[in-house]
């Protein structure tokens, strides 16, 4: 009887870790290999066609020091703050505007999530053609009603590119910020609102002292997602502009990009890769501890 | 029992990852051509299919090269031709994973800095001994060192183009410019966009300063071999000529003249690509575009009719009008197990009739022998130069030279840098690239 337990207390250990297997093995799969090989390309000459060719003593983290990848940085934190700030501001006016028992409502909020579902390839183009100089939408318009005699070139100045893409990503980001603070728009409780009706708060009031601290978890939590997905907008851009002109619209993943693809660079677009990275889990280690603070 | 199952299961999902994750290729492809061509040879009844690639828009390519397969097949009945197609916009990545995996087509078109590049990584077949004396002596010789890489034939050119000057000669006609004598240098040009720029509603020179896919950097090649009189690149060494301190002067010549242009430029120039310049010449919007061969699908009515013409690139101080020579064309992956068939289908499509048909697709003549087939006047135009053509430098880093000669043409075109700085930073920014 005593030979027959051991095993079987031994299958009994064991068995968790077997139905953990799996989970463990695509976890490495999809996320270990991929990050070792990041690693591992960022340390040394590396192309998409061989993979990893020899170590080049820290070279590729050298590029991360020079003026050009420092003003793409400066580039992306401007479009992440105006982006995102945008995406905040008017999401939750909209939101506001949207909570509210109008007739035809349900329509205009359906309507108001389109820009989010378009795919971003789509939208930049649409947008790319909207703001041409020659043959643009708001060009022909703008001269049609006399209000311009010249075509303005939104594309061709930086500022006025970078402006531009930060407003196409506001346009394309606030259907989120919209869905996510309507549902948490219902759970504000009535009565609140109507104790404070009786003690005369007007509108600005009610909304900072009763709306926002109630919403604000979410807004948190949905600020920060879109936060980190801001960092990893690439397409949008580059259809608009390609990071011109000047490089005044040369976001950090336009430069990866730039790196591996066009200039067959992979270690440093690896070792850039490895910089959003980091950045973007403190950004998650941020929102986990928001999340975590929430549920207390 | 229940136990039991579960640990199956959970064995059978490992067994399922592991296989997800496993290659999926098959039998590790031939990278001995010799060889795989005597196993061919000894198998001659035996029908040979060869994969065919040829990057560009599958409905317009198939077109013309369905009858030319169709003739193929039939002159050779054991070798059959699968054409496949990729666009080009897909095409660096699909290029990139397809050498990856060693899954290259048997025979396949692209550009040169993408095919010296896979050479370098083992990729590519060299062709050197393949090559006739009759194909040599029948192409063009810019078409012909467009595609040696170090001495080798890696490429044989089938596609290519120039830069050559479109004008409208209504508007011109208008300007009180004489359209049967357009210019023919800088200077002349500058001042006939001088002239130009007295009509409302139009501008001078449609020019385009967006600095992806090296069309500034062939413009300012181009005007550059007009300027010295001779190619802008130095194949010996892999670098271009106006990177060097010699040749400092005429670059930064060539360099002012593209800065002066741009006042006569359209509104946005910064931000348009090539092809915005043809729809402006198509519409009458700009006298004078400076641009491939390409422009004439643009404007076929107004070719006709005469509104629009070509003329050679106006010349620098050299005083030729030559121009770089941008090319594409044919070549044999190292992974084709029958390089013997795919090179006779290659040399199928180099004979003069078929070529012929090819460059309906796009393209100025590849073959002396192709020259009489044209009769177009623009056409003409084009022809006279390739002799003093040259092919645009290429190597395995010019991507990465083009990037950084199309960000700082853009900022000299923007205004934001003189010619003088433009080269200092082009020149130094290259010279990091050749280290």
């Amino acid at each position: 009887m005593k030979g027959n337990k051991a095993p079987r207390r031994l299958g009994q250990k064991a068995e968790p870790y077997l139905y953990l297997l799996p989970a463990t093995l695509l976890f490495i799969f999809i996320l270990a290999v991929p990050f070792y090989n990041l690693v591992k390309y960022s340390l040394g000459d590396s192309n998409i066609i061989q993979g990893f060719v020899s170590w080049n003593d820290f070279k590729n983290f050298a590029y991360l020091a020079k003026p050009k990848f420092l003003g793409s940085v400066k580039v992306t934190v401007l479009y992440v703050i105006f982006g995102v700030a945008g995406v905040v501001v008017f999401g939750t006016i909209m939101a506001l505007v949207l909570d509210k028992p109008l007739r035809g409502l349900g329509i205009f909020r359906a309507l108001v999530i389109i820009p989010w579902v378009v795919p971003q390839a789509f939208a930049a183009s649409m947008w790319r053609w909207v703001v041409d100089a020659q043959f643009g939408f708001i060009n022909q318009l703008l001269q049609a009603l006399g209000i311009i005699d010249k075509s303005i070139a939104f594309l061709s100045e930086p500022t006025s590119a970078l402006v531009t893409v930060i407003i196409v990503r506001i346009w394309q980001g606030t259907p989120f910020m919209i869905i996510s603070l309507l549902a948490a728009l219902q759970t504000v409780p009535e009565d609140i609102y109507e104790a404070a009706a009786l003690d005369g708060v007007n509108p600005m009031q009610r909304f900072f002292y009763i709306t926002l601290p109630h919403i604000m978890p979410v807004l948190l939590t949905t600020t920060l997602i879109i936060t980190a997905w801001t960092m990893q907008i690439f397409d949008a851009v580059y259809i608009m502009t390609g990071g011109g002109p000047a490089r005044g619209t040369q976001l950090v993943a336009l430069e990866v990009y730039t790196k591996a693809f066009q200039q067959d660079d992979l270690g440093t677009a690896c070792a850039i890769s490895l910089c959003i990275l980091a950045v973007i889990i403190v950004i998650s280690i941020f929102k986990a501890k928001l999340e975590g603070d929430n549920n207390k | 029992m229940k136990k039991l199952l579960a640990v199956l299961m959970a064995v059978c999902m490992l067994a399922t990852v592991l296989a997800g994750c496993g290659s999926s290729s098959t039998a590790a492809p031939s990278s001995e051509p010799a060889a795989s061509a005597d196993a061919a040879g000894d198998k001659s009844d035996e029908v040979v299919t060869l994969t065919l690639v040829r990057t560009g828009t599958p409905e317009v390519l198939h077109e013309i090269f369905d009858p030319l397969i169709a003739e193929f097949e039939t002159q050779h009945p054991n070798i059959k031709i699968d054409m496949q197609d990729l666009g080009w916009a897909d095409a660096e990545k699909t290029l990139q994973t397809m050498s990856a995996s060693r899954t290259l087509p048997d025979v396949m078109y692209h550009l040169p800095a993408t095919i010296f590049s896979m050479y370098e990584k083992g990729l590519i077949l060299d062709l050197t001994d393949y090559v006739d004396d009759d194909l040599k002596a029948d192409m063009y010789p810019a078409m012909m060192e467009a595609g040696q890489y170090n001495g080798k034939q890696l490429m044989i050119t089938c596609a290519a183009s120039s830069l050559i000057m479109w004008y409208n000669a209504d508007l011109f006609e208008q300007a009180g410019l004489d359209p049967d004598n357009p210019p023919k240098t800088w200077d002349e040009l500058l001042d006939a966009c001088e002239a130009l720029s007295a009509i409302d509603g139009i501008s001078p020179i449609g020019m385009y300063a967006a600095p992806g896919g090296g069309e500034t950097s062939f413009f300012f090649e181009s005007l550059f071999t007009t300027q010295i009189g001779g190619s802008a690149w130095d194949a010996d060494n892999n670098r271009y000529l106006y990177d060097q301190e010699d040749y400092k002067a005429d670059a930064v010549k060539t360099l002012q003249l593209i800065q002066d242009l741009t006042a006569y430029a359209q509104e946005g120039y910064v931000e348009s690509g090539r092809f915005a310049t043809r729809t402006l010449m198509r519409d009458g919007k700009v006298g004078i575009v400076l641009d491939l061969p390409n422009m004439a699908n643009q404007i076929p009515d107004g070719l006709a009719d005469g509104t629009f013409r070509a003329a050679a690139l106006p010349c620098g101080d050299s005083g030729v009008s030559s121009t770089a020579i941008n090319a594409g064309g044919w070549f044999i992956p190292t992974n084709c197990e029958h390089p013997e068939e795919a090179w006779t289908f290659l040399r199928f499509m180099m004979e003069t009739e078929n070529q012929f048909a090819h460059e309906k697709y796009g393209s100025v003549p590849i073959l002396k022998s192709e020259v009489d087939l044209y009769t177009s006047d623009y056409m003409k135009q084009i022809i006279k130069g390739m002799e003093i053509s040259y092919p645009e430098g290429i190597c395995v880093d010019t991507n990465a030279l083009w990037t950084v000669t199309g960000e700082q043409l853009q900022l000299l075109m923007m205004g934001e840098q003189t010619a003088e700085d433009t080269w200092t930073n082009i020149s130094t920014e290259h010279g990091e690239i050749y280290e």
